[in-house]
C-alpha cells in the first residue's frame, strides 16, 4: 500500500525551532567543556610527567649533605690539629695530608652540587647571596689548601680556623635553603592542588552538561516517539480516507503508471487493483488532447495542479463515463514524486444539466408559445375590431338622428377602447419580440408630435403640456428605435396628463455627450399631478397594475401603459426611473444612448413623395385578401380614393388577375390560403404578366412582417393592419414615386426629378397640379375638409414664418409653432414645405437661430409659391385659423 | 666519624700496600669485590681505558651544560671482573653507598665514566669515576631512583652474593 507522507513535503523536522536552538547551545557547551577538559588533561599529563621525571635531586638531601661534608672536613682537620698539638708529630704525614685533601675535595664538589641543584629552583635573594658567598669562601679555602705543605703547620691551623669560620655560613645557608625548598614544595603543592581542583570542576561541569544532554536526548526520544506515533496515525487516517472517499483516487508515478487505486476507483472503472497496477492513466482516462497538450505524457503533467478538468473514463465493460479529474503532485514517504488523481463521476451532473437545459428550452418554448398565442389572439381580435371600427367610421353621420348619433359615438368610443386594449397587449408582446433595427429619427420631432396629440386631452383637465429641448439636435442626425421611443414617450406623457388636474406636464429632452459613442439623450416627463406613493411605485410597473384602483372611473389605462413604456425604454438601452411624491407630482426619466446616423448627414432634404400631382385620377388597383371583411373595407377605401379596385381572394387568384391586367397598385395581404402574399408578389414580379411593374404593397396583421421583409418579398412596401386611409395614401404615393423615379435617394440622376422644387417653372402647370391634388384630397376626406385642411396648412406655415420673425416669441414657442406647421404640411403631402419647416424646428430645438441660415428664405419662397398655387382654388374661409382638433 | 676515619685509613693502607707505587695512571682507582666468589679485582685508569668504551652526551641535574661522558659500561666492568650482572653495592669516596639493582645494568648503560669531554676529572669535579646514565637519551632515567644510583666519586663496587 502506498504510504503517503502526512505533510506531503517529504522532509519533516522533528524539533521545533526553540528546541533545536537549545540542542545547539547544549552541543556547543559540551564541545567547549570537552576542549577545556582536554586542555586540562594535557596539562595534567604534563604535570604527571613532571612528577614522574624529577627535574632535580632531592633538595633536602643535598642541603643536608653540605653540612655533613663540611663537618667531615672539620673533623679530619681537628684530628690533625690534635695530633700536632699533642706532640705526636711535628709535621703532617703524607697520609693525613692526603686525607685532608680528599675531604676538602669532597666538600668542594659538594658545594658545586649544592649550588647547581639549588639554583634549579626559585630561591630567595638571601639564599642566592649566601650561595655566592659560599662559593667565594670555598674558592678562598681552595687557594689555602693548595698552598698547604706537610711541614707548614701554621698554615694548616690557619686553614682549620678558616674552615671552622665557614661553618656558620654553611649553617645559615642550610636553613635558608631549606626554607626555600619548603616554600617551593608548598607552592608546587598548591599548583597541583589548583590543577586538581580545576580538573575536578571541569569534569563536574562536563558531567553536568552530559546529564543535561542525556535529559534532552530522552526528551527528544519521547517526542520522536510521539511524532512517529502521530505520523503513523495520520498516515493511517489518510489511508482510511483514501480508501473510503467517495471520489475515485488513482496514484501514479510521473510516467502515469498506476501505482495504487482506492476502492471507489476500482468500482468506478470496474477493474481490480491488481489489473489496474499494470495499466497507465491513459488506459482509463480520456484526456482531451487539446487540454493535455500535444505530447500526451508531458501534457498530462501540464494538467497537474491546474484544477478540475472535464474528461471521461473508460470502464472495463466498455462504457464511457463522464468524470471530472483533478491532478495533484506530491511525494510519497520515500520522496518519490507521485501524481494523485481525484476522479469524480459526474454522469449524474451531466444528466441533470442536460435535463435542466431541456427544461429551460421547454420553458422558453412555452413562453414563446404564450407570446404567439397572445399575438395570434390579439390579431384575431383586431381583425373584427378593424372591421367594426372601419364600419362605424363609414356610417354617414349626417343621416342619423341625435339619439343614434350619440349611440354611434358610444360605439366608436368603445371600439376604440377595445382596440387600444388589444393594441397594448400586442404592443407588449411586440416589444418583447421586437426586432426593430436602428434607423434615423428625430426625437424632438416625435416629442413635439406627441405633445400636439395630447394637447386636447390636456386641455380637458385644465393641464398645460409643454416640450423643452436642450442640446445640439441640429448637429447630429441620430439613429435609434423611433417606434419604441414614441411608444415610451407617448405612454409616459399620456399617463402624466391622465393623472394631473389643472397642472403642468413638462417633457424635457436633453442631448449631450460626444459622437460617435458618447451621445446620450435624457428624457424627462414631469407632472404636477397626484403623485405615486412609494408602495405603488414598485407595483405600477407590473403588468395590468394601475396606480389608483379606487379611481377606475377616471383611469382609462389598460394597465399596460407603464410596463410597455418600461420595456420600450429598455429596448433602447435605457432604464426607466421614477421620482414621485404623492400630492406633489411625478417625474419619469430615462437616458438612452444614441448613435449618429450611419449614412452621412444628407443636407439635402430627404427624397420625399412628390407634391400631389395626380397623373390621371383613376388607378387600376387590385386588392387581395382572404378575409371578406378586410377585402370589402380595403376595396371601399380604394374606391373612396377615386380608384376602381378589383379583388382577389388569395395569392393564386391575384397572380392570375395580375397577369391579365396591368394594375398600377396591388394591395396584397400576407397570410392567405393557396398562395400567400410574398409568394404571390414574387410570382407576379417574376412572371410575364401585365402587372410585373405594378406597385405591390403588402398588408399584414402580424408583427414580424415589417419593413425588413419588404425588399425580400418583392414588395415595394408593407403596411400593418389596420390600415388607415392616410397610411394607404402615403404608401401609394411613396412607392409610386419610387417606382416612377427609380432610386428615390438619387432622384436627381434620373432626369428631371419629379420632386423638383416648385421654384423652377411655376405657372399654370403647378396650378393645375394643385387643383388635382386638392381634388384628390377631397376625394379622400370630403371637399369641405380638404379645403379647410389646405387653408389651415397654409395658415400654419404663415404663422410659423411670422413667429420666426417675431421677437416676442421664445425659441421653444417658435419650435412648437413650426412643429405644428410641419405636421400639417406633412399630412397634406407638401413634402418640401414640411422638410424645410422640420429643419427649422430642429435648429430651434437645438437652441440655434435659423436666421443665420437660408432656411427662412427658402420657407418664404415655398410659402409664396404655394399660396400662389392654391389661393385661387380656395374660397375665402375666414375666421377658421385654428386647425380642427 | 671515627669509623669513617678508620675506613679511610684502611683503604688508603690497602691501596698503598697492595699495589706497587707506579704512575698515577696505574694507581688503582676502582676496587671490585666479588663477595660471592671472594675475589677482588683492581682497576687502574689505564685498565679501565683499555676496556670497551661507551660514550654519550647528556645533560645532568648536577651540571650546567651538556657534556660528553665516556668510559666502560658497568656491565663491561663486571665482566672484566669475572662476573655477570648481579646485585651490587656501589661505594663513593665519601662513604655514600647504594644498592644497585640488577635490572638497571644494561649492556651500554650505565657507564662508569672516567672521561668528561675527553678529559679525566678530579675528585673536586666528582671524579675520578662517575656512574652515569644517559639521561637525555632515556627520559625514564630522569627519576629520583636513578639520580640516587648516579654515584660520583666511585671507589668500590661489591658484587653481592645471591
Amino acid at each position: 500500500m502506498v504510504q503517503l507522507s502526512p505533510t506531503g513535503a517529504g522532509k519533516d523536522r522533528v524539533l521545533s525551532p526553540s528546541r533545536r536552538r537549545t540542542a545547539q547551545i547544549l552541543v556547543f557547551l559540551m564541545f567547549v567543556a570537552s576542549v577545556a577538559l582536554l586542555l586540562n588533561a594535557f596539562a595534567f599529563k604534563q604535570r604527571l610527567e613532571a612528577i614522574r621525571s624529577a627535574s632535580s635531586d632531592n633538595g633536602g638531601w643535598v642541603v643536608a649533605q653540605l653540612e655533613v661534608d663540611q663537618k667531615g672536613l672539620m673533623g679530619v682537620l681537628d684530628d690533625a690539629a690534635f695530633a700536632l698539638q699533642s706532640g705526636d708529630a711535628t709535621t703532617l704525614d703524607a697520609r693525613t695530608l692526603a686525607l685532608i685533601n680528599q675531604e676538602f675535595d669532597i666538600f668542594y664538589s659538594r658545594v658545586d652540587i649544592f649550588s647547581s641543584t639549588l639554583r634549579r629552583m626559585r630561591l630567595s635573594d638571601n639564599t642566592e647571596r649566601q650561595i655566592t658567598r659560599l662559593q667565594d669562601t670555598r674558592d678562598a679555602l681552595t687557594a689555602q689548601i693548595d698552598a698547604l705543605t706537610a711541614t707548614d703547620t701554621e698554615a694548616l691551623m690557619a686553614f682549620r680556623e678558616a674552615v671552622n669560620a665557614a661553618h656558620p655560613l654553611v649553617r645559615d645557608i642550610t636553613v635558608s635553603a631549606l626554607q626555600d625548598i619548603t616554600l617551593e614544595t608548598a607552592r608546587t603543592r598548591e599548583e597541583e592542588e589548583r590543577l586538581f581542583v580545576r580538573f575536578f570542576v571541569q569534569s563536574l561541569i562536563l558531567l553536568g552538561l552530559m546529564g543535561l544532554g542525556t535529559y534532552l536526548v530522552i526528551r527528544l526520544w519521547r517526542e520522536l516517539e510521539t511524532r512517529t506515533a502521530e505520523t503513523g496515525r495520520i498516515a493511517a487516517m489518510l489511508s482510511t480516507a483514501f480508501n473510503s472517499t467517495l471520489n475515485a483516487v488513482i496514484v501514479t508515478d510521473t510516467r502515469s503508471r498506476i501505482l495504487y487505486t482506492n476502492e471507489m476507483a476500482q468500482r468506478l472503472l470496474g477493474y481490480h487493483n491488481d489489473r489496474l497496477k499494470h495499466m497507465t492513466l491513459d488506459d482509463v482516462l480520456v484526456l482531451d488532447a487539446a487540454e493535455a497538450g500535444n505530447d500526451g505524457e508531458t501534457g498530462r503533467l501540464n494538467l497537474v495542479g491546474k484544477g478540475p478538468v472535464s474528461s471521461a473514463c473508460r470502464c472495463a465493460d466498455g462504457r464511457t463515463v463522464p468524470v471530472e479529474v483533478s491532478l495533484v503532485r506530491d511525494q510519497d514517504v520515500t520522496g518519490q514524486t507521485i501524481v494523485i488523481g481525484f476522479i469524480r463521476d459526474i454522469s449524474r451532473q451531466v444528466a441533470a444539466e442536460t435535463d435542466l437545459r431541456a427544461a429551460l428550452r421547454t420553458a422558453q418554448q412555452a413562453a414563446q408559445a404564450k407570446s404567439m398565442f397572445l399575438a395570434t389572439m390579439s390579431h384575431e381580435m383586431r381583425t373584427p375590431l378593424h372591421g367594426l371600427m372601419a364600419s362605424l367610421g363609414l356610417i354617414e353621420e349626417s343621416r342619423l338622428s341625435d339619439a343614434n348619433r350619440a349611440l354611434l359615438k358610444t360605439a366608436r368610443d368603445c371600439s376604440a377602447r377595445a382596440l387600444m386594449q388589444v393594441d397594448d397587449v400586442l404592443e407588449l408582446t411586440r416589444l418583447g419580440e421586437s426586432r426593430e433595427t436602428p434607423e434615423e429619427f428625430r426625437p424632438a420631432s416625435i416629442a413635439a408630435d406627441i405633445v400636439d396629440e395630447l394637447q386636447p386631452l390636456a386641455r380637458k383637465s385644465d393641464n398645460r403640456i409643454e416640450l423643452v429641448t436642450e442640446g445640439p439636435f441640429d448637429r447630429y442626425r441620430v439613429e435609434g428605435l423611433p417606434i419604441a421611443f414614441a411608444r415610451a414617450l407617448y405612454n409616459l406623457a399620456g399617463n402624466a396628463v391622465k393623472f394631473t388636474r389643472a397642472g403642468r406636464i413638462s417633457i424635457r429632452l436633453r442631448l449631450e455627450g460626444e459622437a460617435p459613442d458618447g451621445l446620450r439623450l435624457s428624457v424627462e416627463v414631469e407632472d404636477t399631478g397626484i403623485g405615486i406613493s412609494l408602495a405603488d411605485q414598485k407595483r405600477i410597473f407590473e403588468n395590468f397594475e394601475t396606480a389608483d384602483r379606487s379611481e377606475t372611473s377616471s383611469s382609462t389605462g389598460s394597465g399596460l401603459g407603464l410596463p410597455i413604456a418600461k420595456l420600450a425604454v429598455e429596448r433602447q438601452g435605457g432604464r426607466l426611473g421614477l421620482d414621485s411624491t404623492p400630492g406633489v407630482g411625478s417625474r419619469f426619466h430615462f437616458t438612452i444612448p444614441l448613435h449618429p446616423a450611419r449614412r452621412p448627414a444628407d443636407p439635402a432634404p430627404q427624397p420625399s413623395a412628390p407634391m400631389p400631382r395626380a397623373r390621371g385620377s383613376a388607378k387600376q388597383v387590385l386588392v387581395v385578401d382572404d378575409n371578406e371583411v378586410n377585402l370589402t373595407l380595403m376595396a371601399e377605401m380604394v374606391r373612396r380614393m377615386g380608384h376602381a379596385p378589383d379583388i382577389a381572394r388569395h395569392g393564386q387568384e391575384a397572380v392570375e388577375k395580375a397577369a391579365e391586367r396591368a394594375y398600377d397598385v396591388i394591395l396584397m395581404d400576407f397570410s392567405m390560403p393557396v398562395l400567400d402574399g410574398p409568394a404571390a408578389a414574387q410570382a407576379i414580379r417574376a412572371g410575364q404578366g401585365a402587372s410585373t411593374e405594378a406597385v405591390i404593397i403588402g398588408v399584414t396583421a402580424l408583427i414580424e412582417a415589417t419593413a425588413g421583409m419588404a425588399g425580400a418579398a418583392a414588395m415595394d412596401d408593407v403596411l400593418t393592419k389596420p390600415v388607415s386611409r392616410e397610411q394607404l395614401d402615403e404608401a401609394i404615393r411613396l412607392t409610386r414615386h419610387a417606382a416612377a423615379g427609380g432610386d428615390g435617394a438619387d432622384g436627381a440622376a434620373r432626369g428631371p426629378a419629379p420632386d423638383a422644387m416648385p421654384q423652377t417653372g411655376a405657372g399654370t402647370a403647378e396650378t393645375a397640379d394643385a387643383a388635382a391634388a386638392l381634388e384628390q384630397l377631397s376625394g379622400l376626406v370630403g371637399q369641405d375638409t380638404a379645403l379647410r385642411l389646405t387653408q389651415a396648412t397654409l395658415d400654419d406655415a404663415g404663422r410659423a414664418m411670422a413667429a420666426l420673425r417675431s421677437r416676442a416669441v421664445t425659441q421653444a414657442e417658435q419650435a412648437d409653432i413650426v412643429h405644428k406647421a410641419v405636421g400639417s404640411a406633412g399630412l397634406m403631402g407638401f413634402a418640401d414645405l414640411s422638410e424645410t419647416l422640420c429643419e427649422i424646428e430642429t435648429l430651434l430645438r437645438a437652441g440655434r437661430d435659423p436666421a443665420g441660415t437660408d432656411l427662412p428664405g427658402t420657407l418664404a419662397a415655398l410659402l409664396a409659391e404655394m399660396r400662389a398655387n392654391y389661393e385661387p382654388l380656395l374660397p375665402a374661409v375666414a375666421g377658421d385659423a385654428q386647425r380642427p382638433g | 666519624m671515627k669509623r669513617r676515619h678508620l675506613l679511610s685509613l684502611a683503604t688508603a693502607a690497602t691501596l698503598a700496600a697492595a699495589v706497587p707505587h707506579a704512575g698515577l695512571a696505574e694507581t688503582p682507582i676502582l676496587t671490585v669485590n666479588d663477595l660471592g666468589r671472594d675475589t677482588t679485582t683492581l682497576f687502574s685508569d689505564a685498565d679501565l681505558a683499555a676496556l670497551p668504551q661507551q660514550s654519550f652526551a647528556t645533560a645532568t641535574i648536577w651540571t650546567e651544560e651538556i657534556h660528553t661522558f665516556s668510559g666502560p659500561s658497568l656491565a663491561t666492568i663486571l665482566e672484566a671482573a669475572g662476573a655477570g650482572p648481579a646485585r651490587l653495592r656501589v661505594y663513593a669516596i665519601n662513604d655514600y653507598n647504594v644498592e644497585f639493582p640488577t635490572d638497571q645494568i644494561r649492556d651500554n648503560a650505565p657507564i662508569l665514566a672516567n672521561r668528561i669531554d675527553g678529559e679525566s676529572f678530579p675528585v673536586r669535579r666528582k671524579g675520578p669515576l662517575w656512574l652515569i646514565f644517559p639521561f637525555d637519551q632515556e627520559p625514564e632515567y630522569q627519576s629520583e631512583e636513578i639520580f640516587a644510583l648516579s654515584v660520583w666519586q666511585v671507589k668500590r663496587i661489591d658484587i653481592l652474593p645471591d
